[in-house]
């Protein structure tokens, strides 16, 4: 068990998880004195069906104001602010936030413009400048994967200056995330497969970088034990309900870990793959994972060891000799992406140079790669690694991670 | 490894260790809170608990108000006289959030000064389970000067018999600084460790609720490595380790009883606990004492899956002896380790501790009038506590008399 | 019975004072590095035209601020806080924090990952100028200091060893 000479840990957010847990909005919401939600969601995920269900199961319990789906894939200041006049013509007093990250993100804005009765988002960025509780806000998420239910951080973005405002305080925290597998039980095979691995990114990085601390720690165990025992037959059996419940608990627990934790340069390096070529940010956590351990596991070897056990299980782990484990357990995630390659038919990628569009043209490019090294440069997440980062380090990794070849470990600069 | 249908919500953020008080300026100033009003009992105010705090607040530009102490002996009542004095002065001096320095009677003051000062002294005239505390409180921080009861982050707030119940009652910030650690007796560490131990075995075993697992896990683990050598550094004074090591294990238990809080608040209906106390109202043992002595036998008789019994074994002993076990041998292995442990403290404590309910002088004649006294003592009303089913209580009393086995069969 | 007492606020005089000079010192090392090292200076480059970043403790400091003037040379513009518009502030929770920072018994990263920091400001500038107080240090403080105050000791050629940090320090104590 390792304790750091101090550590934070924080997660308010009241988590529902149950088969039916979306019934429970009505009386959840009436016990913080709102009966008037807007409901937030995107355009993907009114297509699938899925406000349907939640509106079936909220049953006439709660007149709900309006339903507004025009959150766009990245979140934007214009859409917050028109949504937050919105909130008040219609008389809301809530928000039920159904869908994932950048669904999460919005109604987060829209939360701090209704509650501080204020028309700058602006004036509110940065760390602990809310001072007070903001107005009801429940998640639900449609992913299993970003965990951002149970993160006090929101990212907008003002497209028109070009810039993205960070927001960070405990009160962005929804009131109540909703964990109900209906919401994830028709994300196709390749999809549930990509946002399990950013689950399992998040509960790995979680556990190795420097923030970790004995409750996240036990956080991401849970998750990554519950994501190893039931993603392989959720990805067969798609309508396994019970699987489906998991994976979601699953990313939740993750999320949990990570924003008492932090992520590392996995996420540095995911992210401006993402930015630079725009590709889903599951995929590259998936591919990026084992490079994020191979370059830290001279200063982490111990922790990555100690994943083998729930990535493995107990038979395996107990069978590799101690200096073994950290590399078997690097290797389990990349069996794992072998599998989950297999089982979704080639479409879950193992490397970046063989990710095509539908129109069949290659996404990731040799010729970005340096583009992309200099963007993950600036992602705060590189602070939070064990091990130093430079631009070399960066090119050499995602190099790697494009090829699909393991790091050669000869080459970190170990300082 | 499957989750059943749960909910967890914990509503207190956590600070532990070195320097820890000297982020409370900031948290306050981040609740919007600019002079807090402390409240201490006698033991801290005598071990000099106030002046840590103090000079965390230097450079804070924060005015600290310190209310006299008040008396945290054995009796459990709230003294309305002085909880009335501290209302006027929490009102009258413009005070905008509570500190509760100290463990036990201080938190259940400050959780009774805080409904009053949001909410209205009135509200804590009602009777508590009629109380719905459904809006945040005023900014409520508690700082352990020990180990406590385990009950300070619990969302319950007792006063006088009465019970309120909601989250929000709960600390929205527990900090635990070495700094402010006072060396607890033998008797409370004892207590509160092994409350925390039955506390966090029970749930972990018993609920489908990873949140609450990945507190238990951490729970034990914390008071695996530092409750017994923490026990032994105070009554063997021969062998005690340097001052650092021996503010480490109190530190890490003082986690561990900030954990057990959230848990008992999260997890209804735990047998060892609700069995465990009421067996230590007519007793020699102490409640946490009654609770590890009950924990082999609730877990044998209750747990349907035994291979959630033997998962604890890896919070107990750690990766390496978990995955070397075979799993037909974990369940009793995981209750074998408890007993251990409970035995390694008798024999530190020179046999002054009971083992086994035979132990505290229970015998196998006084079993049946044990129980007859359970039907006798309904749980409180508020709290979430359920009604103990009498003949499953007889079974466990009977096999904690002398500490044997339920049954060998553990392969089902 | 005792009775209820109120207790304003001391001081840490000798924490403020060390902390002042320190940061004065490194204000000045880092406009200096910014002339000398070609790394700051690249580092500088990317950052936007009067972009001006601070570090110091909440609430009331003490603090630095440095940035770049409108003709992109790179200043040390003091300690007053409430003078400069700034763009980046890094700041730790508590004066002790930073003391416990400048006295080198946690380092940058660790203060960081156990939430003593917070940044405030653009991220991509927030590690820019992470990058440009790591490549300080390494010039200001003999290398075990720096060992501790840093993830990874550098690999610089014996010129930016020798000849640079001598210039550093020479324009640090000079203000050229
Ligand atoms: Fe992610």
């Amino acid at each position: 068990m390792h304790i750091p000479d101090y550590y934070e840990f924080c997660c308010r957010v009241n988590i529902v998880t149950d088969h039916h847990a979306l019934e429970k909005i009505p009386e959840l919401l009436l016990s913080m004195g709102a009966k008037n939600p807007m409901v937030l969601t995107d355009k993907g995920v009114q297509a699938a069906g899925l406000i349907d269900i939640v509106i079936g199961a909220i049953d006439n319990k709660l007149s709900i104001k309006t339903i507004e789906d025009q959150v766009p894939p990245d979140s934007d200041l214009k859409i917050v602010n028109r949504l937050a006049c919105v909130y008040h013509e219609k008389g809301c007093d809530a928000i039920i936030a159904v869908g994932g990250g950048s669904v999460l993100d919005t109604a987060k804005g829209i939360n701090i413009l209704v509650s501080e009765q204020a028309q700058d988002l602006m004036q509110f960025t940065g760390a602990g400048v809310l001072k007070q509780k903001l107005k009801p806000l429940i998640a639900v998420p449609t992913t299993a994967g970003t965990g951002s239910e149970v993160t006090s951080v929101a990212v907008i973005a003002d497209h028109e200056k070009n810039l993205k405002m960070l927001f960070t305080s405990p009160f962005l925290l929804p009131d109540t995330a909703i964990i109900d597998p209906r919401m994830t039980l028709t994300l196709p095979p390749h999809i549930t497969a990509a946002t399990a691995m950013d689950a399992m990114a998040h509960a790995v990085e979680a556990y190795v970088m420097l923030s970790k601390n004995p409750l996240s720690d036990a956080h991401a165990i849970e998750a990554i034990k519950l994501i190893c025992h039931h993603l392989v037959r959720v990805i067969k059996q798609p309508s396994d309900k019970k699987g489906r419940l998991a994976l979601a608990t699953a990313a939740t627990m993750a999320g949990i870990a990570f924003s008492n934790s932090t992520v590392g340069m996995v996420h540095a390096l995911g992210h401006s793959m993402g930015s630079v070529c725009h590709l889903p940010h599951g995929n590259c956590m998936a591919i990026l994972l084992p490079y994020g351990l191979e370059y830290n596991l001279h200063k982490v070897e111990d922790e990555i060891a100690e994943l083998l056990l729930p990535l493995a299980g107990e038979e395996i782990y107990a069978c590799t000799p101690q200096k073994n484990r950290a590399l078997k357990a690097i290797a389990c995630i990349r069996e794992l992406n072998q599998i989950l390659n297999k089982a979704t038919g080639g479409t879950h990628p193992i490397c970046f140079k063989n990710i095509k569009d539908k129109q069949g043209n290659f996404l990731v490019t040799k010729k970005m790669l340096p583009e992309i090294a200099r963007t993950a440069m600036g992602d705060g997440t590189i602070f939070y690694n064990p091990e130093d980062l430079d631009y070399e380090d960066c090119l050499m990794t995602i190099q790697a991670a494009w090829e699909g070849i393991p790091l050669d470990r000869s080459k970190i600069k170990q300082g | 490894m499957n989750t059943g249908n749960f909910t967890f919500l914990c509503r207190t953020k956590t600070g532990f260790g070195m320097n820890a008080l000297e982020h409370l300026p900031f948290d306050l100033s981040c609740m919007g809170s600019q002079k807090p009003l402390v409240l201490l009992d006698n033991n801290a105010q005598l071990k000099g608990c106030a002046k840590p705090l103090i000079r965390a607040f230097k450079e804070s530009g924060m005015t600290l108000g310190l209310c006299p102490p008040i008396d945290g002996g054995t009796d459990p009542n709230i003294d309305l006289k002085t909880l009335k004095n501290f209302y006027g002065i929490y009102i009258d001096k413009g005070f905008d959030s509570i500190i509760a320095l100290g463990t036990g009677k201080v938190a259940d003051m400050a959780k009774a000064l805080n409904i009053a000062v949001t909410l209205g002294p009135d509200t804590l005239k009602a009777t508590g389970e009629k109380t719905q505390i459904t809006q945040p409180l005023t900014p409520f921080i508690y700082i352990p000067t020990g180990m406590g009861t385990g009950m300070e982050t619990d969302k319950i707030a007792r006063l006088n018999g009465k019970t309120f119940n909601s989250p929000f009652l709960a600390p929205d910030l527990a900090i635990i600084d070495p700094e402010i650690l006072i060396q607890d007796t033998s008797d409370t560490i004892i207590n509160a460790g092994l409350t925390c131990l039955a506390t966090c075995c029970e749930a972990h075993v018993l609920s489908d609720n990873p949140p609450a697992r990945a507190y238990c896990a951490t729970g034990i683990g914390l008071i695996i490595k530092n409750f017994l050598p923490l026990v032994q550094s105070i009554l063997t004074p021969e062998v005690t380790p340097d001052k650092k090591t021996t503010k480490r294990y109190q530190t890490n238990l003082a986690q561990a009883s900030v954990i057990t809080g959230i848990i008992l608040a999260n997890c209804k209906g735990l047998l060892s606990i609700q069995l465990g106390r009421h067996l230590a109202k007519d007793s020699t043992a102490t409640p946490g004492q009654a609770m590890t002595i009950l924990l082999p036998a609730v877990l044998d008789l209750i747990t349907a899956n035994k291979s959630d019994l033997g998962n604890l074994i890896l919070p107990l002993s750690g990766l390496d002896e978990f995955s070397s076990v075979p799993i037909s041998q974990r369940p009793a292995l995981a209750i074998q380790k408890i007993r251990s442990l409970l035995n390694k403290l008798y024999q530190i404590c020179l046999g002054t501790i009971p083992r086994t309910l035979s132990d505290t002088g229970v015998d196998r004649e006084s079993i049946d009038a044990l129980v007859q006294s359970l039907s006798s003592d309904p749980p409180p009303p508020g709290t979430d506590i359920k009604t103990i089913n009498l003949k499953q209580a007889k079974t466990i009393l009977t096999h904690a008399l002398d500490g044997q086995p339920l049954n060998q069969a553990y392969l089902n | 019975m005792e009775t209820f007492i109120e207790i304003k606020p001391g001081r840490k005089p000798f924490q403020r004072i060390y902390l002042g000079i320190m940061l004065w010192f490194v204000g000045k090392a880092i406009q200096a590095a910014a002339r000398v090292d070609n790394e700051v200076k690249k580092e500088f480059k990317g950052m936007p035209a009067n972009y001006t970043f601070s570090l110091g403790a909440f609430p009331n400091g003490p603090y630095m601020i440095v940035g770049k003037d409108d003709k992109e040379k790179v200043r040390y513009l003091g300690s007053n806080i409430s003078k400069h518009h700034v763009d980046l502030e890094i700041t730790l929770k508590s004066m002790k924090n930073l003391f416990v920072l400048f006295t080198f018994r946690e380092s940058t990263p660790i203060a960081n990952s156990r939430d003593r920091m917070i940044v405030n400001g653009d991220l991509p500038q927030a590690c820019a100028a992470v990058r440009i107080l790591d490549i300080v240090q390494v010039y200001l403080l003999p290398k075990p200091l720096a060992k501790l105050a840093i993830k990874r000791y550098p690999r610089w050629s014996l010129k930016r060893h020798t000849v640079d940090r001598l210039m550093v320090l020479i324009r640090t104590i000079t203000g050229i």
